[in-house]
């Protein structure tokens, strides 16, 4: 399930149909170069997101657990002060911390699970986004019909000088489509390139 | 006049901002000579108002809302009638709302634009561009129609409400804005309305051409086959049950039950029985009378290219479709329909909703109609398509053995355990239940099938209820493929193509169990489609 050495390349949903696809071997193109300076340079063929987005996604974890263990400590309290049989108590206390544990492995691994499972690919003709573990998905937004984009940027996000690209199409299912994860300069970037479009189209 | 900032303000979050509202170039240049010559424009730029009744209508929709609390304060207090009188207070800032609304409410046929403004301390002035309206709908119910008003919605792409209602307007001013919304799309440059399409709102007064006319034999038809007596005994028994009305009655199924058990098994069952058929009979009749009441004179019209639907015997409902704001069309064939040879066709589109459509903009273009008469009827509506050579694609032939395994997941340990558990007889039930089970595997992943054509994407599922989706390559919004863990073991994929306005699952383009390669070609290939396509709402 967590096939750990999965690169993009050997996604299953890039897999063999058209030659044409440019990442056949995985190009991860330096990620952490379009970070930084690089805020004029589109990214070409398949991206992969910012690798800071392993940490924040493991801040916000982190954050969860210590709200679950918190709870924990208040419920193991109560529970405790209101005196049950001992066998109860155990396992309700053990099942609790059994949870904690669990997800705070999560919120360890989690992040770079998915950091290696989602990607982009910006082209002349399309936006190209993919995402999910174990529910993948791919979807591709043609360029004419972006109808507008934001970028979006929470504390946490700021502090790892990350942003989130928002889609908006006329759509229904897709009438929003995120792509987190981008160094704030490359998503500004992707923005600007995506409304160029959009003003050359004319819905 | 198109300058109001306060225009949509908090007004239409709804609404739909962005399609560029850059590449419009109506409202901008002409307003300006608009100001200069404001004298001699002031004749069309006239405020108008609402019908005077508005007032009554407006003060019976805040009533309505009163009703059900008002109900409820009563049951839940009988005997005091002082409750009465409260609720008459209530009803007292009602008037003044509905003078107030009816008094300050105006609308005006600008150039390019139709203009509304509400309001006296928090003012809000409206503009829709015509080349935005996909629909003017309009509502009557029998008191309007006494007082010869109607309750007009115009709607543009996206909102999920109207974007301007106006509750009421007399026939003749009706008339008047579909005519004058009509000319003035006629007359916008091209840039707004595209250019065959005004030409075909210029040569638009020509009496238009009935597609379909509902004769009421088709209407109790329709109920039979459309089984909305479930929606009907649901909201009547909803009812019941909120006020207990079943235990004041003294109706209690299990104590008939008993009662019948003491007569003996067979009774039991014969009471049993005979309570179902009832029930059932029941049900399609009050469907039937549904759908009389619902599209008595139902007729679907192609004027230009719109289409327009009037019909409904107590609330006369009538819609404006324009055909290039269809997004996906549906033809759906239950049973039932194929044993009369009859389906029924919707369209998504991307407007405001209106009331029968149920939620999505989604309009039921022809509730009824023969299978001989269909290939006329998408002759006009959706020109070019040809179902009998259209070329299907099968999904992956190993879908058969999903679909079994599936099937059989779920009905398998629950029958099981009726035959463990309860009584061998229940095989009696099982074993046919089973049986379907594979059947339908079988066929469901014959049926199931897409085609792509020069500029149209079909997709049809159901054997036993059938289905076909068709959407312009120009409508695709985003493709999307997911893959569950299911999917990774067997190579296959789940492509889905949205599009503005999609209604329920159940008429959406989603394609599953493709084999993974086929749907990854096949997303690019339906993404470079939309791509080199424009789309207009």
């Amino acid at each position: 399930m967590l096939n750990p050495m999965d690169e993009i390349g050997s996604d299953p949903l890039e897999s063999p149909p058209a030659a044409p696809s440019p990442s056949a071997p995985p190009p991860p193109p330096l990620p952490a170069a379009a970070g930084e300076g690089s805020s004029t340079a589109l990214p070409a063929g398949l991206q992969k997101l910012d690798p800071r987005w392993i940490s924040m996604r493991r801040v916000f974890g982190w954050i969860r657990v210590a709200v679950y263990l918190v709870l924990w400590i208040i419920a193991t309290l109560i529970l405790t002060l209101s005196g049950p049989a001992p066998w109860i108590l155990v396992t309700v206390v053990g099942a609790g911390a059994l949870w904690v544990v669990l997800m705070a492995v999560q919120a360890h691994l989690w992040p770079a699970l998915s950091w290696r499972r989602a990607a982009y690919r910006l082209s002349e003709r399309d936006l190209e986004i993919r995402r999910g573990v174990l529910w993948r998905e791919v979807v591709t937004v043609p360029r004419s019909r972006v109808q507008h984009t934001d970028v979006s940027q929470g504390p946490i996000e700021r502090s790892f000088g990350l942003g989130t690209l928002l889609i908006h199409t006329a759509g229904t299912d897709h009438s929003r489509i995120g792509l987190p994860g981008l160094a704030h300069d490359t998503a500004s970037v992707i923005r600007d390139h995506l409304v160029e479009v959009d003003e050359d189209d004319g819905v | 006049m198109a300058s109001d900032p306060r225009g949509g303000e908090g007004v239409s979050p709804a609404g739909e901002p962005q399609p560029g509202d850059i590449p419009l170039p109506a409202p901008g240049p002409e307003t300006l000579p608009n100001i200069s010559e404001s004298v001699a424009a002031e004749a069309s730029v006239k405020d108008k108002r609402l019908h005077p009744s508005s007032i009554l209508f407006l003060l019976l929709s805040g009533v309505k809302s009163l009703i059900l609390p008002g109900l409820f304060v009563l049951f839940a207090a009988r005997g005091g009638s002082r409750y009465e009188a409260w609720i008459m207070i209530f009803i007292i800032p009602y008037t003044f709302g509905a003078i107030f609304r009816y008094l300050t409410y105006r609308y005006a046929f600008h150039d390019a634009e139709l203009v509304i403004r509400k309001g006296v301390l928090f003012r809000n002035q409206r503009h829709i561009p015509y080349s935005r309206i996909h629909n003017i709908g309009s509502v009557q119910n029998p008191l309007h129609r006494m007082l010869r008003v109607a309750e007009v919605r115009v709607e543009t792409a996206g909102g999920q409400e109207p974007e301007a209602s106006l509750k009421v307007l007399s026939v003749e001013a009706l008339e008047e804005m579909r005519q004058r919304i009509r000319r003035a799309k006629a007359a916008l440059p091209a840039a707004a309305a595209e250019a065959d399409d005004a030409a075909a709102m210029a040569e638009e007064e020509l009496p238009g051409r009935v597609l379909l006319a509902m004769s009421p034999g088709d209407l109790v038809l329709h109920g039979l086959i459309d089984n909305r007596g479930m929606l009907v005994v649901g909201a009547f028994l909803g009812l019941l049950w909120q006020f207990d009305l079943l235990d004041r009655l003294g109706f209690d199924p299990r104590q008939l039950w008993a009662q019948a058990q003491d007569a003996g098994t067979m009774r039991a069952v014969a009471v049993a029985i005979s309570l179902l058929v009832t029930l059932v009979v029941a049900i399609r009749l009050l469907s039937i009378v549904w759908s009389v009441v619902k599209l008595w004179g139902y007729r679907l019209q192609k004027v230009g290219r719109e289409l327009r639907s009037r019909g409904g015997l107590l609330t006369q409902v009538s819609t404006t479709v324009p055909l290039h704001r269809i997004q996906v069309l549906t033809l759906r064939e239950k049973i039932l329909h194929r044993l009369f040879g009859r389906l029924e066709v919707s369209a998504d589109t991307a407007g405001g909703s209106s009331e029968e459509s149920g939620g999505s903009g989604r309009q039921n273009l022809a509730p009824l109609i023969s299978r001989e008469s269909l290939p006329d009827f998408l002759a006009e509506v959706e020109p070019g398509v040809d179902l009998e050579n259209t070329e299907w694609q099968r999904i992956d032939p190993r879908a058969t053995t999903r679909l079994l395994r599936r099937g059989l997941f779920v009905t398998l340990p629950p029958s099981a355990a009726l035959v463990y558990f309860v009584s061998p007889w229940t095989l009696l039930a099982t074993v046919p239940i089973l049986a379907l089970v594979v059947v339908d595997a079988f066929r469901e992943s014959i049926r199931r099938g897409y085609a792509c054509t020069d500029d149209r994407v079909f997709y049809r599922s159901g054997w036993w209820s059938r289905r076909i989706s068709l959407a312009r390559y120009s409508k695709i919004q985003a493709v999307s493929l997911t893959e569950s863990p299911f999917d990774r073991r067997w190579q296959m994929r789940d492509l889905q193509i949205d599009t503005a306005g999609a209604g329920s699952s159940l008429q959406r383009l989603h394609i599953r169990y493709l084999p993974a390669e086929r749907a990854r070609e096949l997303m690019d290939f339906l993404a470079a489609r939309a791509a080199e396509t424009k789309f207009r709402w």
